[in-house]
């Protein structure tokens, strides 16, 4: 049996919620309520759910983002410690403009992993830059450019190329084509399905998008209220949810497949 | 101000919303940005028709146009017409139009927070409106207010009215911005992706809510979206935009089921749905072109997979053969030349 390269067990991130004039009473709100999942090396699993289902935070606690409850999480079988294993895990977030520093030049945001982690041989910080832009298909003309010259669709790929600059084996995408047009989000789909198939990285792929998460991920965990609710292979519970909260998010979800609304008014009369 | 339900406007024959061979221009210190080429739409009496297009296609302006609400001096028109009922709305006074918003026409935006005042309590705000356009007091526009909130299936009526915007969540939001827009029982309702900030379970119950309260006042609605599903489920009609022209319309079933312009059949195959799992999605190779010094010919000229040099005349929109009435589109091929080929 292959060894996991994502190992969550029972994890719980709770956020103490203040309340009451003298703060007497406090609120203990379960983000992630007791969520276990694994993850095999080169492989894709989607969280999928509604606004409000921890998904994101599932996220930012794998990454250190929020401190974690209770419950483990194991990197190729050793719990994680974010000062060894922080550029083996990287996360994309859903809008890129709000996770660039808008004065520092393409070519610095992009290897900013590699300074953190002590390169300051500028010509070799230029060369990464330069294959780094190669990957995800932007010009090494680009390089000298500020965040703000470059289109929604662009600034992922940039994102994508920052966290791609120390070889990760975990990428963690948070609603990475959410802000997109539906043109550009086939384009970054394409190059995240691609980059997997040369670099054989693992992607955790948050989304509320049933369509994104059914094309490109391999099994799929469904949560409600920071628990999940159903898991299992992504071609199987798309096509036929057993739980019920899944068969309301799949039929909540506008679709080509269904029926119109105004065929819907008909049949019910 | 009876005047405005003529005869000629409640007949089906004569468009709600008519709006022909639209160019407009933002004047840009780089020069002119067409942002609408010849653009000629319809929404006729009970019809639900989608307006779907990329970020940049004119989508909004359209919207905001038909409202009259772009800034005065900030835009030109260079060509065409727009009217409400069968009435100018480019030449109307400010008067006018402070008659005719909310009582023919009435808008939802994106953003519902944004279109509420942060320091008036629902209460006040959705009075204020009723009491606009009907001749009510302030006990009846209440009893109105609160039957208004009723009918958009919120259940907890008085904590609602009694609320600050903040105090609600961007679903509850939409819904009293929609029973505002529906309080007058307007003609047509102009839907500015009403869904797009919402949590998808919150977006499914809004776009039921339009759609059945607009068939029960038989409200015409212009719906705004980026989504072609959304589409699919909620229009009878729809058109698609590129670039400020309309490359493709027609009844949505024709249009989604045999996309005829090169456009169109390629937003549908970019879309995960249309394809097999784990495939390379079709991809629009290029750039929107830039509105400023815009292409003579088609729009999508630099773009298209099947373009050659009769492209770079400008196309006119062209029946599609062999389908169905209404479907057309804006492409040379589909002529009896491009046929013929």
């Amino acid at each position: 049996m292959i060894l996991p390269l994502l190992d969550v067990d029972n994890l719980q991130v709770h956020f103490a919620r203040g309340g009451g004039l003298l703060k007497s009473q406090t609120n203990v709100v379960k983000a992630v309520d007791g969520v276990s999942f694994t993850l095999s090396p080169g492989q894709n699993l989607g969280l999928l759910g509604a606004s409000g289902c921890g998904k994101s935070t599932i996220a930012q606690a794998l990454v250190g983002l929020v401190p974690i409850t209770s419950g483990s999480v194991r990197f190729n079988g050793q719990v994680v410690d974010m000062t060894r294993d922080h550029g083996a895990i990287q996360i994309v977030f859903q809008d890129p403009q709000t996770s660039f520093n808008p004065r520092r030049k393409v070519w610095q945001l992009i290897t900013e992993p590699l300074t953190i982690a002590g390169e300051r041989n500028r010509d070799k910080l230029m060369a990464k830059a330069q294959d780094l832009m190669a990957k995800v298909g932007l010009g090494r003309h680009q390089l000298d450019r500020y965040p703000h010259e470059f289109s929604g669709g662009q600034r992922q790929r940039l994102a994508i190329a920052r966290a791609l600059a120390i070889d990760p084996k975990l990428l963690i995408l948070d609603e990475p084509t959410s802000a997109l047009d539906i043109s550009v989000q086939a384009q970054i789909l394409n190059l995240l399905m691609q980059l997997q198939r040369d670099l054989n990285v693992a992607y955790l792929f948050i989304s509320h998008d049933v369509s994104v998460v059914r094309h490109i991920c391999d099994s799929v965990a469904v949560l409600q209220a920071g628990r999940i609710v159903e898991t299992g292979s992504a071609a199987d519970i798309l096509a036929a949810p057993q739980h019920p909260y899944t068969r309301s998010l799949l039929n909540a979800v506008p679709s080509l497949d269904a029926p119109t609304f105004r065929a819907q008014r008909t049949s019910s009369l | 101000m009876i005047a405005m339900n003529t005869p000629a406007s409640n007949t089906p024959t004569s468009p709600i919303i008519d709006i022909r061979n639209l160019s407009l221009e933002f004047p840009s210190r780089h020069g002119a940005v067409k942002a609408l080429s010849d653009v000629s739409l319809t929404v006729n009496a009970g019809e639900i028709v989608g307006l779907v297009g990329e970020s940049g296609s004119g989508k909004s302006v359209i919207a905001m146009t038909t409202m009259r609400l772009l800034p005065t001096g900030q835009f030109s028109v260079s060509d065409g017409s727009v009217s409400v009922l069968g009435r100018d709305v480019l030449g109307m006074t400010r008067a006018e139009l402070e008659e005719r918003r909310g009582k023919d026409i009435a808008m939802v935006f994106q953003e519902p927070m944004n279109a509420l005042n942060p320091t008036m309590r629902i209460r006040a705000q959705l009075i204020d409106v009723i009491r606009r356009h009907q001749p009510l007091d302030k006990n009846a526009a209440t009893a109105r207010a609160k039957e208004l909130l009723a009918t958009m299936q919120i259940t907890d009526v008085d904590r609602v009215m009694d609320s600050y915007p903040h105090m609600l969540s961007g679903g509850m939001r939409q819904r009293v911005l929609l029973a505002m827009a529906f309080s007058c029982e307007p003609s047509v309702l102009i839907a500015d992706e009403p869904t797009t900030a919402l949590d998808v379970l919150v977006q499914a119950e809004i776009l039921r809510l339009i759609w059945h309260k607009a068939n029960d006042l038989g409200t015409a609605v212009l719906f705004i979206t980026h989504d072609m599903a959304t589409v699919h489920q909620l229009c009878d009609r729809v058109y698609v935009l590129y670039a400020g022209t309309v490359v493709e319309t027609g009844r949505t079933a024709d249009v989604l089921k045999h996309p005829a312009h090169p456009y169109t059949k390629a937003l549908l195959a970019a879309m995960p749905a249309t394809q097999a799992a784990k495939a390379d999605l079709t991809v629009i190779e290029g750039t929107v072109p830039s509105l400023v010094d815009a292409p003579p010919g088609c729009r999508f000229y630099n773009r298209c997979s099947v373009a050659d040099d009769k492209c770079l005349t400008r196309p006119v929109m062209t029946a599609v053969i062999g389908s169905q009435p209404d479907h057309s589109a804006a492409c040379w091929r589909l002529t009896e030349q491009g046929t013929a080929a």
